[in-house]
């Protein structure tokens, strides 16, 4: 009895001074959202998303039909709501996209593509808990509707064409500094004059990098 | 696995659910006229009067509106936006988008 009451106490001391060293080393170098997850955190995150999503939803079919206009709708959702973190490529390579943790994945590639479509779907649906992926569901067959459409264009990914890319870059939300810089810009090119009634965006720099 | 990586896994299903707002990464774009230009760099006059030489590799593009612009129709008087990337010395050029030439004066 004394044997086991000190093993006991002893997996405790033991269990209470990992915690301390997890406490103590994250206090001390932080956790930040820009480092690249290793291959055993991205292990588990990816199988706790997976178990995450309900087994109903794994089977669902598309009851949208794959018709050119489909993907085509799809695309235009995706590049207004959608690409600010996965891009309209669905590479994840963005500015928003490397800033998350864990970061999106790149969805041309199989660790997304083999995900049902009942699957992709949930995940546009109710999104991904402790990720920076949000859930877009609406609760009308509308909002479904759209996101069943998006599902079609992810699984066109792979095979996305320049000529769809550019199409996409057009319909990306801009901000409007961005809307006053793209002004400012064309004007220039045009031949004109610097106007002040256009003030300078904040990241544009007419003058040169750094005035 | 790291250290800070099996931390990482600890603390992901305990974390509250965040989202980072990085702040580099803005495209630096300048305007500006070609007073000089050679294979591998441009020399601009900016609005202001400042001289700025931008350098050019195999990755710049070179841009008219949408369409691919050819590299003899970067020529000296011509109107330009370079997008420079980080923005940071020494300037490279990403993207040159073609105008049309300066007012004479």
């Amino acid at each position: 009895m004394k044997v086991a009451l000190k093993a006991l106490l002893l997996l405790a001391g033991i269990g209470l001074a990992s915690v301390a060293g997890v406490v103590i080393y994250v206090v001390g170098t932080g956790v930040s959202a820009r480092d690249r997850p290793g291959a055993i955190e991205t292990f588990v995150a990816r199988n706790v998303r997976n178990a995450a999503i309900a087994w109903r939803a794994r089977t669902l079919s598309n009851p949208v039909e794959r018709a050119p206009e489909a993907v085509a709708d799809g695309r235009a959702h995706f590049a207004d709501h959608c690409a600010v973190c996965h891009g309209n490529d669905g590479s994840g390579e963005t500015e928003m996209g490397q800033g998350l943790w864990p970061k999106p994945p790149d969805m041309r590639l199989g660790e997304t593509q083999r995900l049902s479509d009942g699957e992709l779907f949930y995940i546009i649906e109710q999104g991904i808990r402790f990720t920076g992926m949000p859930g877009f569901a609406t609760g009308t067959p509308e909002g479904e509707a759209d996101s069943w459409r998006l599902v079609h264009f992810i699984r066109h990914l792979p095979d996305i064409t320049d000529a769809e890319l550019e199409e996409m870059e057009s319909l990306n939300p801009r901000s409007p500094a961005e809307i006053r810089q793209q002004m400012l810009e064309e004007q220039f090119l045009r031949g004109g004059e610097r106007d002040a009634a256009v003030p300078a965006p904040p990241h544009a720099h007419p003058g040169g990098p750094h005035d | 696995m790291t250290r800070r990586s099996a931390l990482s896994a600890i603390l992901l299903l305990a974390a509250a659910p965040g989202r980072a707002w990085a702040h580099d990464g803005h495209a630096h774009r300048v305007l500006g006229t070609i007073t000089a230009r050679d294979e591998k760099h441009l020399e601009l006059k900016t609005p202001t009067g400042e001289t700025l030489s931008i350098a050019m590799n195999e990755k710049t593009s070179l841009l008219r509106g949408k369409r691919k612009a050819d590299a003899a129709e970067l020529k000296v008087g011509i109107r330009v936006v370079v997008d420079t990337g980080n923005g940071e010395a020494p300037l490279v050029a990403r993207e040159v988008q073609l105008g049309v030439p300066a007012a004479q004066k």
